[in-house]
């Protein structure tokens, strides 16, 4: 597992590592996939532990934000670092997905 | 005064936390602002994934990192003898498309230009050479 994981209410919350690049995205996706398709709808990722994300987390979440859509699901993100946010607003990432400053405000997504 | 930092490795996917490691003790090291540190690392990371992934793709090898840092410029030459890839002529991404249109290719390029200064890149002698450029931030908030 490349995170843990913690379910409150209908919101499956996802607290991912410290780094995430190439060489762990792969797993990480395959991890994602397993929990959509036990039919988590609604996902919350938690970035309070992350300091840094590439283009290959990227691709992660959006596939993840994609598939959810899909089944009628939702994506969210709380808590990114400055300079993880910077990666998501240089990506234009920032429009697509809702981030929550604080998870706690998260939980009410 | 300009002061050089010289890294080799394996192109192997697995590599790639060891690259980053390298590069944060050594510009650590030399007093480069954590913010410079961060976007610098990130340009690195993307253009050796992209090594890694597609210039190597069918073969194995190596990549060749030079890191100088100056007082007011960082640059970093990354060499590789995969497959020959200008990543200047990438096009760039559509960044305000819909999540249902939006496609993630070019990305990593993309993440590469929005931190550095500058990019120069040449095929020489069998290899992909590609310089990052990077004017440092201020003393202290950099």
């Amino acid at each position: 597992m490349v995170f843990s994981m913690e379910q409150k209410g209908d919101i499956t919350v996802i607290m991912l590592d410290k780094r995430i690049d190439s060489s762990n995205a792969y797993d990480l996706e395959k991890e994602i996939e397993k929990v959509i398709q036990e039919g988590k709808r609604k996902i919350l990722f938690d970035f309070s532990g992350t300091d840094y994300i590439s283009s290959a987390g990227l691709r992660v979440l959006l596939s993840t934000a994609k598939n959810t859509k899909k089944t009628g699901g939702k994506v969210a993100l709380c808590s990114l670092k400055p300079f993880v946010k910077e990666v998501f607003v240089s990506a234009g990432f920032n429009q697509i997905f809702t981030i929550y400053p604080s998870c706690d405000d998260g939980i009410s997504m | 005064m300009k002061t050089c930092f010289h890294f080799s490795t394996k192109a192997d996917i697995e590599n790639l936390p060891q690259i980053a490691g390298w590069l944060e003790e050594t510009l650590a090291g030399a007093g480069v602002g954590e913010k410079d540190q961060f976007e610098i690392g990130l340009a690195v990371d993307e253009a050796c994934s992209n090594i890694i992934l597609y210039g190597y793709a069918d073969r194995s090898g190596t990549i060749d990192i030079e890191s100088c840092i100056r007082d007011d410029e960082l640059t970093v030459t990354i060499e590789d003898a995969g497959k020959p890839f200008n990543p200047l002529e990438v096009t760039p991404p559509v960044l305000d498309a819909d999540i249902d249109h939006r496609k993630i290719g070019g990305l990593g390029v993309h993440l590469i230009r929005s931190v550095t200064d500058d990019l120069f890149y040449e095929y020489r002698d069998g290899k992909n050479i590609l310089t990052l450029v990077k004017v440092r931030g201020a003393v202290g908030c950099g």
